[in-house]
């Protein structure tokens, strides 16, 4: 959906125009959910209210509600995905109500956002693509946001670091960093981890200073095995060289750049696909 | 407590700075890296940056909850347009 009908600027204009658009993840608002009571309760009740209708309702779906939150029309995505059907749907319902367009009711804004952080945080923002063609989850990036706590970032730097230095980031942060390092797979429930990570290293070493900035190039690598679809185990797995660089700033006790990115990586099984992975930091001044 | 830590963080990086580079020179290489590793690694952070058509999906002025969508409905007499769906669409992670 998202790369297609809801990436159509006709489709885009319709919904700025005339509608409300809301998007929902089952892993919030549906009964097992861990969202808001109230927002499992509304959606909840537009399902049931949708099931009983000749439209019927699902997981995966788009609803359509009048004005005083009545369910006047559903659509399961795969109809939905199909050349003009979402537009269509959309053009039917201004029509039937007679809707006046205007600006969007809310200002369109960046989506991928960090969770909220302490001021102190070190926010990392990681963007993941596969090579595979023509497959729906190759359509655009997977993206994770991943914050490091001052102490977890502190610890990256050790006490008495000299040219000779190197010294390997603990097990715990290095899984904490590298765990998102794959293409696009199904998700079910992103707050459920299914990765098993076999090896997860990254070796620090001094690479120059200047003045107060102190450079260091970390070398790394991940070998995990991450099943493609959310309940059906596979054999497949991640195998990762990872090549990067942390910049500190010694004067000001902060890290200033923070970058690691895939030199070779795949994602499979006895066809492995190519992938790459970045994750850098990014300063609180270009968040969305 | 958060003075104390913060000024055993101070004293740390200062050992960082006195240890690598008594000398005042402007810049110190140890020698040790692959000089050309963070501008290729930058490279590629930039190359692997979301594209606007990445970002359509943000054209649109996505409401923050259903319940808010309902009632912003009511005040401005326009239909709802609910997607629901498994994973994060947001970023990709669906």
């Amino acid at each position: 959906m998202r790369a297609g009908p809801l990436s159509n600027s006709e489709v885009i204009d319709l919904l700025n125009r005339y509608f409300v658009p809301v998007y929902s993840s089952d892993e919030d608002s549906s009964p097992r959910g861990h969202g808001a009571q109230q927002e499992k309760a509304a959606h909840i009740r537009i399902y049931q209210e949708a099931s009983k209708k000749p439209f019927g309702a699902g997981a995966v779906y788009v609803f359509i509600l009048n004005p005083d939150g009545e369910v006047i029309d559903a659509m399961d995505v795969a109809h939905a995905n199909q050349n003009g059907a979402l537009f269509g749907m959309l053009k039917g319902t201004i029509d039937k109500l007679h809707v006046t367009p205007g600006k969007p009711i809310i200002t369109p804004s960046t989506q991928s956002r960090p969770p909220q952080h302490p001021a102190d945080a070190l926010v990392l923002h990681l963007v993941a693509r596969g090579s595979l063609k023509a497959f729906p989850w190759r359509e655009f990036p997977g993206e994770n946001w991943i914050l490091l706590s001052r102490s977890e970032w502190m610890s990256l730097l050790p006490r008495d670091v000299t040219p000779e230095s190197t010294w390997n980031l603990s097990d715990a942060l290095t899984r904490k960093i590298l765990t998102d390092f794959y293409p696009p797979t199904e998700e079910l429930d992103t707050t459920v981890d299914r990765n098993e990570i076999q090896t997860a290293t990254l070796t620090a070493k001094p690479i120059s200073r200047t003045g107060s900035i102190l450079r260091v190039q970390l070398d790394g690598k991940l070998v995990m095995k991450r099943s493609f679809y959310a309940s059906r185990p596979d054999n497949f797995m991640v195998n990762a060289a990872l090549v990067g660089w942390i910049e500190f700033d010694t004067a000001r006790t902060r890290i200033t750049d923070f970058q690691i990115v895939t030199k070779r990586a795949t994602y499979g099984a006895a066809k492995p696909e190519d992938f790459s992975a970045a994750i850098y930091s990014v300063p609180d001044s270009s968040l969305p | 407590m958060q003075r104390r830590y913060r000024s055993r963080v101070g004293v740390l990086m200062l050992t960082v700075a006195a240890v690598f580079s008594p000398s005042p020179t402007p810049a110190t290489d140890t020698g040790r890296g692959d000089k050309d590793v963070p501008a290729w690694v930058r490279a590629k952070v930039e190359s692997m940056q979301p594209t606007p058509e990445d970002r359509k999906f943000d054209e649109i002025g996505w409401t923050n909850s259903i319940v808010e969508a309902e009632k912003l409905a009511r005040e401005n007499h326009r239909p709802v347009f609910l997607f629901t769906q498994n994973g994060r669409i947001e970023i990709g992670r669906t």
